[in-house]
């Protein structure tokens, strides 16, 4: 690992090779070895596919102290394995909740159900959460299924949208702007301000999708 | 309930205080006031702690009205103040009656002030902060920009009609309003993140052109035009932005990310702008020229330490005139 400035009180540790779940796992270790060391000082931490950055307050950090609790970088990698927990979310796949299922299907010269099946016969490793409150950068999606972003961004994606882009996958958590392909609908909040943490993925979780129906979409409170 | 209620919110004005701290890693930014400063230092005229919320007016033509007896302070961009169509002096703490209109006039530089109330706005906070980040729909009266018609609610706290009084500071200001006017804004950033992956060529073009401001800041960022900028860099891992961060999309033309920004980004950053010249960009308006030049960390501590202990003192001496009207 190396490690930059990012401003006076941050400093960023990237990982030169591929993101990996171990490489997650080892950067949640060291996050939750020095939030738990720094308790006031670490006023903020935030995950990349392979980066950590650590903000700090310099009234009661420096970052000298910060880099020393940090220890040896080529030592933070390792054989850690991913220990988030495995999170299912039931998602209703069909051209009416998923516009580009069609589309995807025809890119990867698969069926539309041999899509869901390999988009749903996976367990995916949370990246990083960002973009919005409670998206979560999901990977890596079957190569079968790898396709560039939209030329153009759709204006509003609904909520609960299940997408893909390149090797990742997502949820979009609120209306929002979107590039991904749309495959279909989770029904469950991804992010509610009442819950704490407000996300219902963490970063480090281990995700999998589980086709449902139209009906189980609307009875798990979805809606249209 | 009584408090501000808004007749005509202007060009945009939202609710905020010094932002929401400790949720990135959630990908909830932190919002907060862009001139932080100037937000602190209305606060401390009326006795305030600095956290109260106020509310940061974009530009021009925010009118309210009062319902209550209230004391107020506007600091900021240097715009004009009518309290029922009589001009007050900015950085003032100033007593207002009940049933009087609060118009924030024109400024001919600057773009962010601040005006506060005793006692502060007391909007419900979210996650720990009062601040608005519109996009995400926190903060402020449901998440949102004021609108006409919203009553923001106000510490109800006993109201003394006598103020003191602060020196005019009226020479000082015009003196500094040329100057950013005329001249090349200087924006000192400590290289980091992607810095070293970038060629010299790139750094080059970085810190050796003028840029200026294009038409379309915002509270999310700062976009800059000119040369365009080549890193080289396409196809990143999406990774943590910064506040003040210099970031190249890629068409090459460099964005400097402020409160609002998304917490995320798969763009080249190539360093983070020093506080204060980040908010002296944040107050400049379209068209301001500006040239980016790395400083040595070091160098960077040192200039932060001055200018945050010429804050403190400036506060200071704000805090004990405040405190006077208690």
């Amino acid at each position: 690992m190396r490690w930059s400035y990012a401003g006076l009180t941050g400093i960023r540790l990237s990982y030169d090779g591929a993101p990996s779940a171990c490489v997650t796992a080892s950067l949640l270790d060291l996050r939750d070895r020095l939030t738990k060391q720094y308790a006031k000082g670490l006023t903020d931490c935030v995950l990349g596919y392979r980066t950590l950055t650590l903000f700090f307050n310099p009234t009661e950090l420096s970052r000298e102290a910060l880099l020393a609790a940090i220890g040896d970088l080529d030592n933070i990698v390792g054989s850690q394995q991913c220990a988030g927990r495995a999170v299912e979310l039931p998602v209703w796949y069909a051209e009416e909740s998923g516009q580009d299922l069609a589309v995807v299907a025809e890119h990867s010269g698969l069926s539309v159900q041999a899509v869901i099946e390999l988009h749903s016969g996976n367990q995916y490793t949370a990246f990083a959460t960002g973009f919005s409150p409670g998206f979560c950068y999901l990977g890596n999606i079957s190569e079968q299924l790898d396709m560039p972003r939209l030329q153009t961004p759709r204006r509003a994606v609904p909520a609960g949208s299940v997408a893909i882009a390149d090797r990742q996958t997502a949820v979009y958590p609120a209306v929002s702007p979107g590039g991904w392909h749309l495959l279909g609908r989770c029904p469950l909040p991804l992010f509610d301000l009442e819950q704490s943490p407000p996300g219902l993925i963490a970063v480090g979780d281990q995700v999998s999708f589980k086709p449902i129906t139209r009906d189980e979409f609307l009875s798990l409170g979805g809606t249209l | 309930m009584n408090g501000l209620s808004v007749i005509n919110p202007g060009l945009l004005a939202t609710v905020q205080d010094l932002g929401r701290i400790g949720y990135l890693g959630h990908g909830i930014t932190t919002g907060g006031a862009v001139d932080a400063f100037s937000l602190r230092c209305a606060n401390r005229l009326l006795g305030n702690t600095d956290d109260l919320a106020g509310i940061e007016i974009v530009l021009a033509g925010l009118t309210l009205k009062t319902t209550c007896d209230l004391q107020v302070s506007l600091c900021g961009a240097p715009v004009t103040l009518h309290i029922n169509d009589e001009q007050q002096p900015i950085d003032q703490p100033l007593y207002v009656e009940a049933n009087s209109t609060i118009t924030i006039g024109r400024t001919l530089t600057g773009t962010y002030s601040y005006l506060a109330v005793k006692g502060g706005i007391t909007t419900p906070a979210v996650l720990g902060s009062r601040s608005t980040v519109i996009r995400e729909g926190f903060g402020g009266l449901n998440g949102q920009a004021l609108q006409p018609g919203d009553l923001l609610p106000v510490a109800d706290l006993p109201v003394p009609q006598d103020v003191p009084k602060m020196r005019p500071r009226g020479e000082r200001r015009q003196r500094d309003e040329t100057q950013l006017h005329t001249d090349i804004l200087h924006l000192r950033f400590i290289p980091g993140m992607h810095y070293d992956e970038v060629t010299e060529s790139c750094r080059e073009t970085l810190c050796e052109k003028t840029f200026s401001i294009s038409g379309a800041a915002n509270r999310m960022a700062i976009p800059l035009s000119g040369n365009p900028i080549d890193t080289g860099l396409t196809k990143l891992w999406s990774e943590a932005t910064c506040l003040g961060s210099i970031q190249v999309p890629p068409d090459g033309q460099p964005l400097v990310l402020l409160n609002d920004r998304q917490t995320m980004g798969g763009y080249p950053q190539l360093g983070v702008i020093i506080p204060p010249d980040r908010v002296r960009l944040g107050q400049a308006r379209a068209g301001q020229m500006v040239k980016l030049e790395a400083i040595s960390p070091i160098t960077a501590e040192q200039i932060v330490w001055l200018h945050d202990h010429y804050e403190e003192t400036h506060l200071k001496a704000l805090t004990s005139l405040g405190n006077t009207a208690l």
